[in-house]
């Protein structure tokens, strides 16, 4: 390693803990800035565009890859345990738990047929009272080490079902985790992006519908098209 | 008036001695004629025995005529494709979309003609709808052919009672031609559309499907077979469905000497169950159950709206188990009888000038609800009907036109329902009181409501809806409770279910597939031609057959199943009646869509016989020649 790359590399791991709390391996690291730098073309580029870049592969990595724990150890295996802390997570699929599934992938398939809905009272009454269901997210989450479920305890207007596989997510505050589930809330999450590129596919919401219905995936058309 | 024409003129000067008026069936000129002759008709024999001459006088044009009131039986003629092409295998069915067709009478009339040459002037009396003026100018056609200078008006009316008949005769209008090409085109279509398919598929099924289908006629209409769809469609998504378990949250409340209240979840369902273990856990915890608020507040239940045809067949086949097309011939006849409007009417909103007081006044005479009508007559502001939005221009909403006493049987049953349809929508709303209490469990929401009726109304006459009390003990906002009971339960989603006749004519309507007047035929013509048949709860089940045909023509792309040609048409349709729209473009260019679909159809006509194979075994083979063959 070049004598400087080893000032570059601790000033891009302490920009990415205090401007972020994101967590990586030294060794990740060094390999990541020397790429960026090579990519740069050598030299040219100032510690600010480095860490940029830095974060930008970061966002697009499988944490998996990485291997370093950041969540407290074992919190699948707690009854009921509370975290406090900013924590930065990989989201590897989401899915609504408040709908069936299978009304989902007709929505989402464009199958869904308005006909279903058509009955023979056309008189319509004053409409009685009823539950509005509120979403609610189920999230699969890893910070590349632990896997655990995070739901989505109050509305959280920051998720939808349209975030890409493999996102990350920084989680923050305090927050309750019970049967290996994380309860959240909106002051709890904050959206930073990414995605990871084998998961894209892998994990699409047809997919991830098609899993809960016990259905073999959907073949995917040649060229990948998307749903 | 505007300035006179010298036609005007002639017309007035020209002496009218004799006038005929034809009725669409024998039951309407027999009422028409009572009503016009005060009882005094005589009455002979006509056309046929089923449509006798009445005659009387009448004070019609500022003289006395002597009338001859007389009747056919719907349509006078019939369209066929010119000889050539009437035999099945006279040509290839592709054929038929451009093949000559014509007219034709199937009977020639004798006795109508001679009375138009005794007449001077012809006066419409067919039923005031697209039909009715259709069978009109059929009715012209015949006598002008016998006797040029036979002058013609139309009749306009909705009720065949004394009001409504003097009305119509003291404004005579011209018949409106527009209304009637409409009917040509449609005609004109069905018939090209129906022969050239059903002769396609007959022909070539019944060879591929000798032991199934040997001696069987395989019909295709454009309006049955998207109403076969809708049956298919329905059936299919009940396959397809995967029921999915769900997860929920109840929590029950037994206060001392007070019924159970159970308060639901305000997330309703959960389709996890891990996921709901967590609240539930969390409620099991600190169970103490605070409540956030209780509000209450008026609620009404509406009174029905003005009733149409749609709305008719629609309520008569789910509350009186009356289906669409029985119901349709029992209204006809009330309608006949002077009993009720015309029942053919898109209309659901009362005309201002309709004197509402007098048709609920005849109803005080009832036994049953005539207690009730007084009470409508009564009522602060008098009748006072709910307005729905359509309007048909030509009928009011379906009403009773005089006090029927002695109708028995389903004829009875759907009289009363008529009326007391009619009695409610124009007395009032019921009126009630719901409550609804909030608590909060571990920040979980759960909320029961309770019902308490201040005023019945219009519920008293109507018992075809139901709407029940539900008592709820008085909560203080702010107070806890412990609940007696917290259990997750759970279940599982269900299919949809098959169409009952009244969710398909709902259907039909949204899709228009068809008009109301002819939903119900359509409907049985699918079942007649066993395409589907009805389960033991009256629902639509597909036949093989009938599956295999959607399928088929599904899998060719073309969307035969689908209403969206149909409704097009039907469209269309409307436009020509309203003049809107030219007769011979509408016809062109309907033909050459459906001609396209017919051609790629004959095309693809394998897929055919794929999608009937698992139904009815396995299709023979033919060579290619052969196969030319099959499309001849
Ligand atoms: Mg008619």
């Amino acid at each position: 390693m070049p004598p400087g790359t080893l000032a570059v590399v601790n000033a891009t791991m302490a920009w990415l803990q205090s401007s972020l709390h994101i967590h990586v391996p030294f060794a990740w690291l060094e390999t990541c800035v020397e790429w960026v730098q090579e990519e740069g073309g050598g030299g040219h580029l100032t510690q600010q565009q480095i860490n940029q870049q830095v974060l930008d592969q970061w966002l697009l990595a499988d944490l998996r890859d990485l291997g370093h724990p950041v969540l407290p150890g074992d919190l699948s295996g707690a009854q009921k345990t509370e975290l406090t802390g900013t924590f930065c997570v990989q989201m590897d699929s989401l899915l609504d738990i408040s709908q069936p599934a299978y009304g989902q992938l007709q929505k989402l398939r464009g199958k869904d047929c308005t006909n279903e809905e058509v009955n023979s009272v056309t008189q319509a009454t004053q409409r009685p009272w009823e539950a509005r269901p509120t979403r609610m997210l189920l999230l699969q989450v890893t910070d590349g080490v632990q896997n655990l479920e995070a739901m989505e305890y109050q509305p959280i207007s920051a998720l939808n079902t349209s975030l890409r596989p493999g996102v990350k997510l920084q989680l923050q505050g305090q927050m309750v985790c019970r049967l290996g589930v994380l309860l959240l809330g909106p002051q709890n999450v904050k959206v930073l992006g990414g995605e990871v590129e084998d998961l894209v596919d892998r994990n699409n919401q047809g997919r991830v519908l098609c899993g809960a219905l016990g259905l073999p995936a959907e073949v995917q058309p040649p060229g990948g098209a998307e749903e | 008036g505007g300035p006179q024409r010298p036609e005007d003129d002639m017309i007035r000067r020209t002496p009218i001695q004799r006038v005929l008026c034809v009725a669409e069936k024998n039951d309407a000129a027999k009422c028409i004629a009572e009503i016009m002759s005060d009882g005094r008709a005589r009455r002979r024999e006509g056309m046929s025995k089923f449509n006798k001459i009445y005659e009387y006088d009448y004070h019609l044009f500022g003289q006395n005529v002597a009338v001859s009131m007389t009747s056919v039986s719907g349509h006078l003629l019939g369209l066929e494709f010119k000889a050539p092409f009437q035999k099945w295998h006279s040509c290839n069915p592709v054929m038929l979309f451009d093949a000559v067709v014509e007219k034709y009478c199937p009977e020639n009339m004798v006795q109508l003609k001679k009375e138009a040459r005794s007449a001077q002037a012809l006066v419409i009396w067919t039923d005031c709808d697209r039909e009715g003026e259709n069978i009109g100018f059929e009715v012209i056609d015949v006598c002008k052919a016998v006797k040029p200078s036979l002058q013609v008006f139309r009749a306009r009316f909705s009720e065949i009672t004394p009001n409504s008949i003097r009305r119509a005769c003291e404004a005579l209008t011209a018949p409106d031609a527009n209304v009637s090409d409409a009917v040509d085109v449609r005609q004109e279509l069905d018939l090209r559309i129906g022969a050239s398919f059903t002769r396609f598929q007959t022909m070539r099924l019944q060879k591929i499907f000798p032991a199934s289908l040997a001696n069987q006629l395989i019909s295709y209409g454009s309006c049955q077979f998207p109403t076969l769809g809708f049956v298919v469609e329905r059936f299919k998504a009940i396959q397809a469905f995967i029921p999915e378990t769900f997860y929920k949250i109840k929590v029950l409340h037994e206060m001392e000497q007070e019924e159970k209240v159970e308060f639901s979840w305000k997330r309703n369902r959960l389709y996890n169950h891990t996921a709901c273990l967590v609240l539930y856990q969390m409620c099991m915890e600190d169970p103490m159950a605070t409540v956030t608020s209780v509000t209450s507040k008026p609620k009404s239940k509406w009174r029905p709206l003005p009733l149409d045809t749609v709305e008719m067949e629609k309520l008569s086949s789910r509350k009186l188990k009356i289906n669409a097309k029985e119901t349709m011939k029992i209204a006809e006849k009330l309608y006949t009888q002077g009993f009720i409007s015309y029942p053919r009417t898109e209309t659901n909103i009362f005309p201002k000038d309709l004197a509402l007081g007098p048709l609920v006044e005849h109803q005080t005479h009832s036994p049953s609800w005539g207690a009730f009508a007084q009470r409508v007559l009564e009522q602060p502001g008098g009748p006072n009907p709910r307005q729905g939005k359509k309007t048909d221009q030509a009928h009011p909403p379906i009403h009773p036109t005089k006090y029927g006493a002695n109708l028995q049987g389903n004829e009875g049953r759907v009289y009363e329902f008529i009326v007391r349809h009619f009695l409610a929508c124009v007395s009032q709303d019921a009126v009630g009181q719901e409550t609804v209490v909030d608590v909060d469990i571990a920040h979980e929401r759960f909320s029961a409501s309770g019902l308490m009726i201040i005023a019945r109304n219009y519920l008293d006459v109507y018992p075809y809806d139901r709407w029940s009390t539900k008592v709820i003990p008085v909560y203080q906002q702010g107070s806890q409770f412990q609940p007696t009971a917290i259990e997750m339960v759970d279940g599982q989603t269900s299919p949809p279910q098959l169409l009952t006749e009244s969710d398909l004519i709902a259907l039909m309507e949204k899709h228009g597939i068809g008009t109301d007047a002819t939903h119900a035929d359509h409907i049985e013509t699918i079942k007649s031609r066993m395409y589907v048949g009805l389960t033991a709860d009256q629902r639509f089940l597909p036949g093989e057959l009938g599956m295999g045909l959607v399928e088929g023509y599904n899998s060719m792309g073309y969307e035969m199943s689908k209403p969206n040609l149909r409704s097009e048409l039907e469209a269309d349709l409307k436009l020509v009646s309203e003049g809107r729209k030219d007769k011979t473009s509408v016809l062109r260019n309907h033909i050459h869509k459906y001609k396209h679909v017919f051609q790629e159809s004959v095309r693809c006509a394998k897929k055919l016989d794929e999608a009937l194979a698992p139904y009815l075994g396995a299709a023979l083979e033919f060579t290619e020649a052969q196969q030319e063959a099959l499309e001849v």
